[in-house]
């Protein structure tokens, strides 16, 4: 053991520092920046350099779990964070996640459910990243239109959040932080209990569900939606965290380690959605999930074609995609904040 | 901040409710972790984990939220030192 490496004592294995931290900053960066847990990132990567994938997943949560309290009071701070939105999240979490799990038993139960689960995976990454670019673009183009080309774009008025507010189910709740005046209480509930299902039928914390579906189907700000996503995912880290500790499956030691650099990530990727507009994080979103998306058909080929060189390059792709990003944000703060700077000075 | 211990609190309704439902308990609550070439602080965590995992379970949950608002409250004034301080921002799309 050298100098740089650290003994595990509940996972019973050797693990480097430096690396600990490294993916603990990452992830911590895109959390912040994009509120999600990044459970997609780390779980392969600690099972591709040793850690059994159960131990992998409890770990991954508990350190998810104090890297979102951070970013989630940051973005609280920043008026990032809809409160009452995040709590009937959980309702309509808990009934989908549920509802999730038995079909992936139902499922089982006819065979081949890990097919079907990547096969749904695969189709909502793409789905997802490929709709949002189109909209980036959509709104590039109506911006350069536009007689000010200075001026922010607006999501189109007739889109999918417009249609779903207009439906006029009671209770009605009103959501102030989202700048949302009146929404059927249970609109809301059968968006969160349909992300809920596919969190649960795939497996996955949610996050990268949760912030397009804050976006495009409640309607809440970009900066609103990264900030209640993280509150989201913090409450189901939190449940997590203790369910996977309980089966004895949380390297605690481990955990706390990529908390230190999950920390200084998180402020990092917050900090940022302040020099970043709300377009510009979808566009980078659309672009990360994407590079998610063929990371997983990697995988799915190495099944499929028996090359086991696939899935360390899907394992490559993952982590090679989620260092790229956090450089990207990092290096968009530190621009950010120049520019600021400038601009105090001049004033 | 403190809408977000509430929050959490709340949360912990949940697992509270799992647990007085009585539900089997996972297969992995039977491993223990051979402790013979263990000494000091590695010692007395392997032997929590051991011998009473429903304290590990809590005591690791609670660690990590203890050190998460820790860390973020000491970076908040790191940053305020730096000029960095955080308020309410417009939101820009």
């Amino acid at each position: 053991m050298d100098a740089l490496s650290i003994y595990l004592p509940i996972a019973q294995i050797t693990f480097s520092i430096p690396l600990l931290l490294g993916l603990g900053f990452c992830v911590g960066v895109l959390g912040g920046f994009f509120g999600v847990g990044g459970a997609w990132i780390v779980t392969p990567a600690l099972n591709i350099f040793g850690f059994n994938m159960s131990f992998a997943i409890g770990t991954d949560l508990a350190h998810i779990f104090g890297k979102s309290i951070i970013a989630t009071k940051k973005h609280s701070k920043m008026g990032n964070v809809d409160f009452r939105l995040g709590l009937i999240s959980i309702i309509g979490s808990v009934i989908g996640v549920e509802i999730g799990a038995q079909s992936v038993m139902a499922l089982e139960k006819v065979g081949n459910v890990g097919a079907v689960v990547r096969w749904v995976y695969m189709a909502l990454l793409f789905g997802l990243g490929i709709y949002m670019a189109y909209d980036y673009m959509r709104a590039t183009r109506q911006q350069a239109a536009m007689p000010s080309s200075k001026a922010a774009p607006t999501p189109p008025k007739a889109g999918i959040s417009h249609k779903l507010h207009s439906l006029r189910i009671p209770p009605m709740v009103s959501l102030p932080a989202s700048g949302i005046d009146q929404v059927s209480f249970f609109v809301i509930l059968a968006i969160f209990t349909v992300t809920g299902f596919l969190s649960g039928f795939m497996g996955v914390g949610g996050g990268f569900i949760l912030l397009p579906s804050l976006i495009y189907l409640i309607g809440c700000p970009t900066a609103v939606a990264v900030g209640t996503s993280l509150l989201c995912v913090l409450l189901m880290a939190a449940y997590g965290c203790f369910s996977y500790s309980l089966k004895g499956r949380t390297e605690i030691v481990a955990a706390f380690i990529m908390l230190i650099g999950a920390s200084i990530g998180a402020q990092i990727g917050v900090l940022a959605t302040r020099y970043v507009r709300g377009y510009g994080i979808r566009l980078l979103f659309a672009i990360m999930i994407i590079l998610a998306g063929i990371s997983v058909t990697l995988k799915q080929a190495q099944g499929l074609l028996d090359v086991p060189v696939m899935g360390a390059l899907a394992g490559f792709v993952v982590l090679a995609a989620a260092g790229g990003m956090s450089l990207l944000v990092t290096v968009k703060l530190i621009q950010g904040v120049m520019a600021e700077k400038k601009r105090t000075e001049l004033s | 901040m403190r809408r977000l211990v509430a929050s959490v609190a709340t949360f912990w309704l949940l697992p509270l409710l799992a647990l007085a439902s009585g539900d089997e308990p996972a297969t992995a609550l039977n491993e223990r972790i051979d402790t013979a070439h263990l000494a000091g602080s590695n010692l007395q965590l392997v032997n929590l984990y051991n011998d009473h995992r429903v304290i590990y379970a809590a005591a690791t949950t609670v660690a990590m939220a203890l050190f998460g608002i820790l860390i973020a409250f000491v970076v908040d004034a790191v940053l305020a030192r730096l000029g960095l301080k955080v308020s309410k921002v417009e939101h820009r799309e």
